[in-house]
């Protein structure tokens, strides 16, 4: 059995925009779901009478349904929604690349809201009570107090989480989208060289995950200060719930 | 009735104050006020409810009924006004609540900006100076983390103090320090309540209400017992919970000394 | 829903289609899942016994098989997997008749991703017991295997058992990939419903619905579990809250 590289080198450019579009795509859930992640959660903390219920809802839902599914949903629904709202009652086509977009935030804000939420209510309740006490306007206490403390506690957890994401951008292959694993997939249809590009595949994803999983850890080890009462180990043992 | 407060000599008062934890009352109509410049000292048996008291005062906690002022706001009609309590109200907790991501300096300076809107390099001015009244200047740029828990108290009360309130609550602020170190916050106390600083302190150190203490009150089971100035409630108490409390307290801190 | 029970091409009903996705979703849940336990169980022991190179072995296992995302594991079972092995076996791995040739590959990829998983659950239980408790199964003569089997083991699962919970749901959310490779499972139903019929709306909500029933049938058989273990004088952690 032989192992053609010179094709998996040729299609080297090909597979690199692909792994562009994989990144992009990450980040961009990564940053969008963070932010809405974090005001669902800081909401949901503070019992907002509506609010709070719609965002339990919402991250139930989107943890419990594969995310191939929401893929689909997205898809195929959201063109029709705006085609709805526009007056010409048309389905717009938003582009597959900017459905991607948006559906991945929305998925992964589930999750990051989750971790936030822990975070949140792990956080020394003292800390809570000294900003009231001060005065701190609620929006200062998150901003300046509470949600800095969190995301120092949560680091670890939310890096697993976003190598987890990026593994999940795999899954554009099912909206024919390009992204790295489906740059591969192409050509190793168009050429007939699964072996090769498979492979390929696998070992690039290995390799930056396993990067992703050393920053993870060394976040993990790096934890600069000590809260005074050692909140830590229950953080740990709450964050046992990480998303596969 | 409202002419203390028109003279604008009384800075705190509590009028028939009730609170449960569901079924089981922890205050019992509670009627208590403070005037401008003085030192009380609240003490009593755990699970008598004068914690639960204090923080009442700045709305950590609410209440069933009664009344609070804190100058001329009421507490509990509007939740607005709370904010405008907490401002004049300042605290000292027993676990510090220091913000460990913040340095010294920035825990002192975060409140007068973003509540008070000093401007930055006035409220670092101001945290400074009292940086350097509870004497920890030397440590302002560390991070909380860094400091002994004496060092930690300390901070917190000149976070407070930064805020520059009308009276300072203190909610058993040495209970959780090492015993070394209770001295040198006590002392810090004692220099706060020697430049007329309005304090109401929530403590188990008689030596220090001893010391400084206009009055002393003793709180049993939701109610206030004793009220009394501390030559009165240590050497002639009236009531019978107050010489059992004392009794007990004085035993167990004799041992210790 | 109306469309669920409206012919098809075929002379059944769509409903028929989805109970049928519904038949493959669970059986591959519940096959690969036990094969995830199994190994991931041993895995996650091995990475906490004293033999260095069994712990290297294990650490590699679990380095590889979650670093490599579930799709591209499933592709690599699939498509790779018969051409790189002996040329015989890889003739008769392609003679399997579908859907049962997409239904082993998808086995193999859900169940070692998912082990993967579970090992470091598993791992993260034993290590978070006490020392003690392993000088005591020493002390008392047990060889390492029974110290795991009757003593280690039995506590780490259960504390274990919230995490565990949300695996197994991890698991049944995953099987949704093995669309990719040719098994008609809910999600591939639903989307061939959408295709001969249109009613987008109806088709994906009706496997939406499928999964929050399915979810929530395992969240009341999980708190059941970790009620039935409970260990008395111990106050365990709550089970998985949404």
């Amino acid at each position: 059995m032989s192992f053609d590289f010179a094709a998996v080198i040729n299609a080297t450019p090909y597979l690199l925009q692909g792994l562009l579009f994989s990144v992009e795509l990450t980040l961009v859930a990564m940053i969008g779901g963070m932010v809405l992640g974090t005001l669902m959660a800081i909401t949901r903390h503070m019992g907002v009478p509506v609010a709070a219920e719609a965002v339990r809802v919402y991250v139930t839902l989107m943890r419990s349904i594969p995310l191939i599914l929401v893929l689909f949903w997205f898809f195929f629904l959201v063109p029709l929604l705006l085609g709805h709202l526009t007056p010409a009652g048309r389905s717009i086509p938003l582009g597959p690349k900017f459905t991607a977009f948006i559906t991945f935030t929305l998925f992964e804000s589930a999750y990051y809201a989750e971790i936030v939420r822990a975070g949140l209510k792990a956080i020394d309740k003292g800390q809570y009570e000294g900003a009231k006490a001060l005065g701190l306007s609620n929006t200062t206490m998150y901003w300046s107090v509470v949600v800095p403390q969190v995301l120092r506690v949560t680091a670890p957890i939310i890096v697993s989480q976003t190598i987890i994401l990026f593994q999940d951008t795999a899954l554009v292959y099912v909206l024919s989208l390009t992204d790295f694993f489906g740059a591969a997939a192409k050509i190793a249809q168009r050429d007939s060289k699964l072996v090769e590009f498979y492979s390929t595949v696998a070992v690039v994803y290995l390799l930056i995950c396993s990067m992703g999983s050393e920053l993870s850890e060394r976040f993990r080890k790096k934890q600069g200060y000590r809260s005074p009462r050692g909140r830590f180990e229950r953080t740990r043992r709450m964050f046992g719930l990480a998303r596969p | 009735m409202d002419d203390a407060f028109s003279t604008r000599n009384e800075i705190l008062r509590i009028e028939g104050l009730e609170q449960s934890y569901g079924a089981l009352p922890v205050l019992r109509g509670i009627d208590l006020h403070v005037n401008k410049g003085e030192r009380i000292v609240i003490c009593g048996p755990s699970g008598s409810g004068k914690s639960t008291l204090i923080r009442c005062i700045n709305g950590l906690e609410t209440f069933k009924s009664g009344t609070i002022r804190v100058k001329d706001v009421c507490s509990g009609e509007h939740l607005r006004l709370l904010k405008d309590i907490r401002r004049e109200v300042g605290m000292v907790f027993q676990g510090f609540n220091l913000f460990p991501h913040l340095s010294v300096l920035e825990n002192c300076m975060l409140a007068p900006i973003k509540v008070r809107g000093v401007k930055k390099a006035e409220a670092r001015e101001r945290a400074l100076g009292f940086l350097q009244k509870v004497r920890v200047l030397d440590q302002a740029h560390k991070h909380p983390g860094q400091l002994s828990g004496g060092q930690q108290q300390r901070v917190a009360i000149a976070r407070a103090l930064c805020m520059q309130p009308s009276i300072m609550l203190f909610d058993e602020p040495t209970s959780a320090l090492d015993p070394e170190v209770v001295q040198e916050v006590l002392a810090t106390m004692v220099g706060l309540a020697k430049e007329g600083m309005t304090m109401l302190c929530v403590t188990h150190e008689m030596g220090f209400a001893r010391e400084v203490a206009d009055r002393v009150i003793l709180i049993d089971g939701g109610r206030i017992v004793e009220e009394a100035a501390p030559a009165q409630f240590f050497d002639t108490p009236q009531h019978e919970r107050t010489r059992a409390f004392l009794g007990r307290v004085l035993r167990g801190q004799a041992e210790v000394a | 829903m109306q469309v669920l029970f409206d012919q098809t091409a075929e002379r059944g009903t769509y409903l028929s289609w989805l109970m049928s996705g519904l038949c493959w979703t669970l059986l591959l849940w519940f096959v690969s899942g036990v094969l995830a336990f199994a190994i991931g169980i041993t895995v996650g022991a091995a990475r906490t016994v004293r033999y260095l190179p069994l712990r290297i072995a294990a650490r590699l296992y679990v380095q590889v098989f979650r670093n490599v995302p579930l799709l591209v594991q499933v592709f690599l079972w699939y498509f790779v997997l018969p051409e790189v092995i002996p040329t015989a076996w890889g003739n008769s791995i392609k003679q399997i008749a579908p859907p049962w040739a997409s239904f082993y590959p998808a086995v193999a990829g859900l169940g070692l991703y998912t082990a993967s998983r579970i090992a470091e659950q598993v791992r993260a239980g034993i290590n978070s017991l006490s020392e003690g408790q392993r000088k005591a199964a020493d002390a008392l003569g047990l060889t390492a295997f029974q110290t795991y089997l009757l003593i280690l083991l039995p506590q780490a699962l259960r504390i274990t058992i919230p995490t565990l919970t949300s695996e197994a749901l991890g698991l049944l959310k995953n099987t949704s990939v093995a669309l990719t490779i040719g098994l008609l499972e809910i999600t591939a139903r639903a989307e061939q419903i959408n295709e001969f019929t249109f009613r987008t709306f109806d088709a994906f909500a009706s496997a939406t619905v499928l999964y929050l029933l399915i979810a929530l049938v395992l969240h009341q058989v999980a708190f059941q579990v970790e009620r039935m273990f409970q260990i008395p004088g111990t106050s365990q952690n709550t089970t998985f809250r949404k």
